[in-house]
């Protein structure tokens, strides 16, 4: 717990001194739309850059039996 | 088309999607924020812009179609087989219908929230009728997607709490939830007409079908609202340069769906869109420091 404090603490600072800092550390809604942001956009790269084939299934055709029973 | 030019091409028209659909966004709030214009009579003219490009471009184009005729007999045949896109036409409607209903029940807010859940219904709708397969992965990043554009577009929410009678609440929230569902369906349809290979019809004449139906649609809530009691604007008036501009965009977006659709996916299309969510808020936030 104490580790994330100081990791936030660390966040905000580094955010502080850039010179577009204050544009989103105005107050708390636009953290929340940093926060968003970032969510979102980690979101597209884990969607986009997922390897897992995305395969199309065709459904199985069904299979009549021998003896003519449906 | 090789696999290189295919993923050039598909990254063209999604950073294109998000690019408009960030620019549309900002465009429009500046607009309506400095014009007294119909919205109606905006994406009038927008469908009326994508009618005209689609035309020009099913007349002129040479791709492969199952469309008979040349010129006129062309678009006559279209007219006369755009089934699909009458059901697709109607349910726009539908959910145009259901966005107003569920809005006069409950917060902007709350709507925000439930239409972000398209984002889901779209990916649903995909593994259902599309058959696709997502992995886990996949279905984490949508849903930190979804709360992703939740958090950007909380700037947007009111304070204000609605008083009515929970079962109206209910109903609102019933509309808009019907909506979303309507509007992953819609999306899926959509591409699953585009794709399809039985019927091939290029996305150019698919547009000049559904924007038809589109005018027509458009038309009548403009005709209805001109003959409202309440209404004391006069038609087409205040409009600018502004405006067409918004309503050029607005037409631009509708062609790239279509694109997006054809050579990418629904899933993708949601992407860009909550990409160009994030950058139309940084975009409006920065103009506004």
């Amino acid at each position: 717990m104490i580790k994330l404090l100081k990791l936030s603490e660390q966040f905000f600072l580094i955010i502080e001194s850039l010179p577009t800092g204050h544009f989103f550390l105005d107050g708390p809604l636009d953290l929340i739309v940093v926060i968003g942001g970032a969510c979102t956009m980690i979101a597209i790269a884990n969607y986009t850059l997922d390897t897992t084939p995305t395969a199309i299934i065709s459904s199985p055709k069904p299979q009549g039996d021998d003896d003519g029973k449906v | 088309m090789n696999s290189s030019n295919k993923l050039s091409l598909r990254s063209a028209i999604l950073i294109g999607v998000c690019l408009q659909n960030a620019g549309y966004t900002l465009v429009r709030k500046y607009s309506t924020q400095t014009e007294n214009v119909s919205s109606s009579e905006v994406l009038l003219v927008a469908e009326a812009i994508k009618l005209l490009i689609a035309t020009w471009l099913t007349i002129t184009s040479n791709e492969n179609s199952d469309a008979q005729g040349t010129g006129i007999d062309k678009l006559k045949w279209l007219l006369l087989n755009s089934k699909k896109m009458f059901i697709l036409a109607g349910i726009y409607g539908a959910m145009n219908i259901l966005s107003f209903v569920a809005l006069k029940h409950i917060g902007a807010g709350e709507f925000t929230i439930c239409a972000q859940l398209k984002i889901l219904t779209t990916a649903g709708f995909s593994v259902l009728i599309m058959r696709t397969t997502l992995s886990s992965a996949r279905w984490r990043a949508l849903a930190l997607l979804v709360f992703g554009c939740i958090l950007v577009a909380s700037p947007s929410f009111s304070g204000v709490q609605r008083s009515d009678a929970m079962i109206l609440q209910l109903f609102g929230y019933s509309a808009v939830l019907t909506e979303v569902a309507l509007s992953g369906f819609a999306s899926i349809y959509f591409e699953k007409v585009v794709k399809s290979t039985s019927e091939v019809v290029t996305i150019w004449e698919r547009n000049f079908q559904l924007g038809i139906y589109s005018i027509i649609m458009y038309s009548g809530i403009i005709l209805y609202g001109w003959n409202s009691s309440t209404n004391t604007r006069v038609p087409w008036s205040n409009w600018s340069l502004l405006t067409l501009l918004v309503s050029l965009l607005g037409a631009g977006g509708g062609l790239l769906v279509a694109a997006t659709l054809k050579y990418a996916d629904s899933i993708m299309k949601t992407l860009a869109a909550a990409g160009a969510i994030v950058l139309s808020t940084v975009l409006g936030n920065s103009h506004r420091s």
